[in-house]
C-alpha cells in the first residue's frame, strides 16, 4: 500500500526525520508511536504531500508519489485527519464533509459519503448546521475523522485522534478507528497514547528523535521492555509530561 | 429632510462601487495573503479598457463592459500566475513591493497608451432624471446602483452556496487543509485575484460615465478601498459591504453639510473611527 524509502525531512536547518523506512501493507492497521517531537507529524505531513522531503522516496501502491502537492495525493487515495483536527472553524459541520468530499463530482455519492459519516458519529448529525469551530474537542475530531473519510481514501492518516478526548471517548473512538479497518481500508494510526494504539493496531513502529527505533508486531510491543519503560509506564500517572 | 434622503441615496450608490472595490481588496488579501496596492490600478484599467472599446467598437455600453471584463480577467491571470505566484510563501513586504511597481508601471503604461488629457465616456444616455416621489436619480446613477448591488449579491451567493464558493472560504481559513482535502490552491488562488481585480474593473466601469477618466484616477479610489476593506476588517466580506456603503453616505453627508474640500479625507476618519472603537461586526465576535 504505502513505502516510505529513507526519508530525510528538515525545517530550515533543523533535521526532523534522519532518514525513516515504514511500510503499511494492504488492509493493515499501523501505528506510529514516540514522544513529544519525534517526528510522527512529519512523516504524516510527508506522506500527504504537505511537506516535500529533502531525500528519500514515498511509494503509494507501487507508484512514487514523493513531492507531489497533498490534493493530488487525495485523488491517489490518501484521506488526512491531521494533528490538532484543523475542521475548517468558519463552515458548518456538514460544509467540512463536503469539501471532504472536493473530488467527488458525484453528487448522489457525496450524499451517501455523509450520511455513512452520520451513522458513524450521530453526534455530528444533530450539530451538521453548527459552524465547525463552535464544536467541542471531541466533536471536531470526529469531524476531522470524517471529513478525511468523504474522499473515499484507500489510506486513512490519523494524527493522535485521541488528543485531549476523555478516556471514555478515547475508547469509543479506538472501536471506530477498528470498525474502518473492517471495511478493507488501510490506516497509519499516529498516537502518543501508545497503550491503546498498540491494542487495536496490527503493527508498530517507535520513533524518537527522526529515527525508527523499533518496529515489530503490536502485541510485541506491547510487551517489549523498552516501550514499555518509556511510554507506558507513564500513563495515568504523568500522561501530560513531556509536553 | 428630502435632500437629507437625496443625500443618503446618492451616498449609497457610489458606496455600492467603494464596496465593490473593498470586496475585491479584503478578498484578496484574506485569501491570498497579499496586499494589493495595484488594486486601483484595475480599477483605472477597467475604465480605460471600457473607454477604448467603447469608442472603437461602438457596441454600445453592456457589450463593450463585457469585453473589457474579459481582457481584465485575462490579465489578472497573467499577473496572478507571473507576478504573485512567485511571491506566495515569501514575507508580506515582498508582495507589497511587487503590487506598488506594478502600480506605478500600470500607471505610466495608460499614459503612453491614452494621454494625460482628461477622457470622459458619453452614454449619449438621457441625462433627464428620473423622479421616485421627491427623490431625484439619474438613470446613469440608477444603472450603477442595480448593477453594484446585483453584482455583490451574486458574488455573496456564490461564496455561501456554491462548491468552489465554499473552497475559496475553506482555503481562506485553512490553506494547508484546503489542499489536503484535494482542493487545488494554484485554481482558487487565480480565481480570487481574477474575481477580486474584476470586481475593481467594474466599479471603474460603472463610474466611467460620470467621473473624468486619468491614469492616475486608481490612487483616490485605491485609498478608499483601504478604508473599506480596514473599516470592514480585513478579510471579511459582509463588512466590506457595510463599510463601502457607510462610506459613500459619509463622504455624501460631508461634502453637503461640511465641505465638499473635505470629502477625500472621510475615508481615513472612518477608519480612525473603526480601528479605534473596534465594533463587533469588524472582529466577529459573538
Ligand atoms: N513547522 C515547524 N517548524 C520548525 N520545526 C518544526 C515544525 N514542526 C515540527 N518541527 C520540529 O520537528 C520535530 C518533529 O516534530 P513533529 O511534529 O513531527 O513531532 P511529533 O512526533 O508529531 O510530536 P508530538 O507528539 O508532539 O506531536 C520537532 O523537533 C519539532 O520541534
Ligand atoms: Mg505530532
Amino acid at each position: 500500500m504505502l513505502k516510505l524509502e529513507n526519508i530525510v525531512a528538515k525545517y530550515g536547518k533543523v533535521e526532523a526525520l534522519k532518514g525513516i523506512s515504514l511500510e503499511v501493507r494492504p488492509g493493515e492497521l499501523v501505528t506510529l508511536i514516540g514522544s513529544n517531537g519525534a517526528g510522527k507529524s512529519t512523516t504524516i505531513k510527508i506522506i500527504s504531500g504537505l511537506l516535500k522531503p529533502e531525500s528519500g522516496q514515498v511509494i503509494l501502491e507501487g507508484a512514487k508519489t514523493t513531492g507531489l502537492p497533498p490534493y493530488q495525493m487525495v485523488k491517489r487515495g490518501i484521506g488526512l485527519s491531521p494533528e490538532e483536527r484543523h475542521v475548517f472553524p468558519k463552515l458548518t459541520v456538514e460544509e467540512n464533509l463536503q469539501m471532504g468530499a472536493y473530488i467527488v463530482k458525484d453528487k448522489k455519492v457525496v450524499r451517501m459519503g455523509i450520511d455513512r459519516v452520520y451513522a458513524l458519529f450521530p453526534r455530528l448529525k444533530e450539530r451538521y448546521k453548527q459552524l465547525a469551530g463552535s464544536l467541542s474537542g471531541g466533536e471536531q475530531q470526529m469531524l476531522a475523522i470524517g471529513r478525511a473519510l468523504m474522499c473515499g481514501p484507500r489510506l486513512l492518516l490519523l494524527d493522535e485522534p485521541s488528543l485531549g478526548l476523555a478516556p471514555i471517548v478515547v475508547e469509543n473512538m479506538a472501536e471506530i478507528i477498528l470498525e474502518l479497518k473492517k471495511t478493507g481500508l488501510s490506516i497509519l494510526l499516529v498516537e502518543q497514547n501508545a497503550n491503546v494504539a498498540l491494542r487495536i493496531a496490527d503493527r508498530g513502529y517507535l520513533m524518537d528523535t527522526g529515527t525508527i527505533v523499533l518496529e515489530g508486531n503490536a502485541k510485541e510491543l506491547l510487551n517489549d521492555d523498552r516501550v514499555r519503560k518509556i511510554y507506558l509506564g507513564q500513563q495515568g500517572k504523568e500522561e501530560c509530561q513531556g509536553a | 429632510m428630502i435632500q437629507l434622503i437625496q443625500n443618503i441615496i446618492n451616498g449609497l450608490i457610489i458606496g455600492g462601487t467603494y464596496a465593490m472595490m473593498g470586496i475585491g481588496l479584503t478578498l484578496i488579501f484574506g485569501v491570498m495573503n497579499v496586499v494589493n496596492f495595484s488594486h486601483g490600478e484595475f480599477y483605472m484599467i477597467g475604465a480605460f479598457f471600457l473607454f477604448s472599446t467603447f469608442g472603437l467598437l461602438q457596441i454600445g455600453y453592456v457589450p463593450s463592459i463585457i469585453i473589457s471584463l474579459l481582457l481584465v480577467a485575462v490579465f489578472a491571470l497573467v499577473v496572478e500566475r507571473f507576478l504573485l505566484r512567485p511571491m506566495r510563501d515569501k514575507p508580506l513586504d515582498n508582495g507589497m513591493i511587487l503590487t506598488i511597481g506594478l502600480s506605478i508601471l500600470l500607471q505610466n503604461v495608460a499614459l503612453l497608451i491614452w494621454g494625460g488629457t482628461p477622457k470622459n465616456i458619453d452614454l449619449g444616455m438621457s441625462m433627464s432624471s428620473i423622479e421616485i416621489g421627491s427623490i431625484v436619480v439619474t438613470p446613469v446613477r440608477l444603472i450603477i446602483a442595480v448593477i453594484a448591488i446585483a453584482v455583490i449579491l451574486l458574488f455573496g451567493i456564490f461564496l455561501q452556496k456554491t462548491k468552489l464558493g465554499t473552497a475559496v472560504r475553506a482555503t481562506f481559513q485553512d490553506r494547508d487543509m484546503a489542499s489536503a482535502v484535494g482542493i487545488n490552491i494554484n485554481h482558487i488562488y487565480g480565481l480570487t485575484f481574477i474575481a477580486g481585480s474584476l470586481m475593481a474593473a467594474l466599479a471603474g466601469m460603472l463610474l466611467a460615465p460620470i467621473y473624468v477618466l486619468l491614469p492616475t484616477m486608481g490612487d483616490q479610489v485605491n485609498a478608499k478601498a483601504f478604508a473599506v476593506a480596514i473599516a470592514g476588517g480585513l478579510g471579511n466580506f459582509p463588512g466590506a459591504i457595510i463599510a463601502g456603503l457607510l462610506l459613500g453616505v459619509a463622504e455624501s453627508l460631508g461634502s453637503a453639510y461640511i465641505s465638499s474640500g473635505y470629502k477625500d479625507a472621510i475615508g481615513f476618519v472612518l477608519i480612525v473611527i473603526v480601528l479605534v472603537t473596534k465594533p463587533r461586526w469588524l472582529t466577529g465576535d459573538k
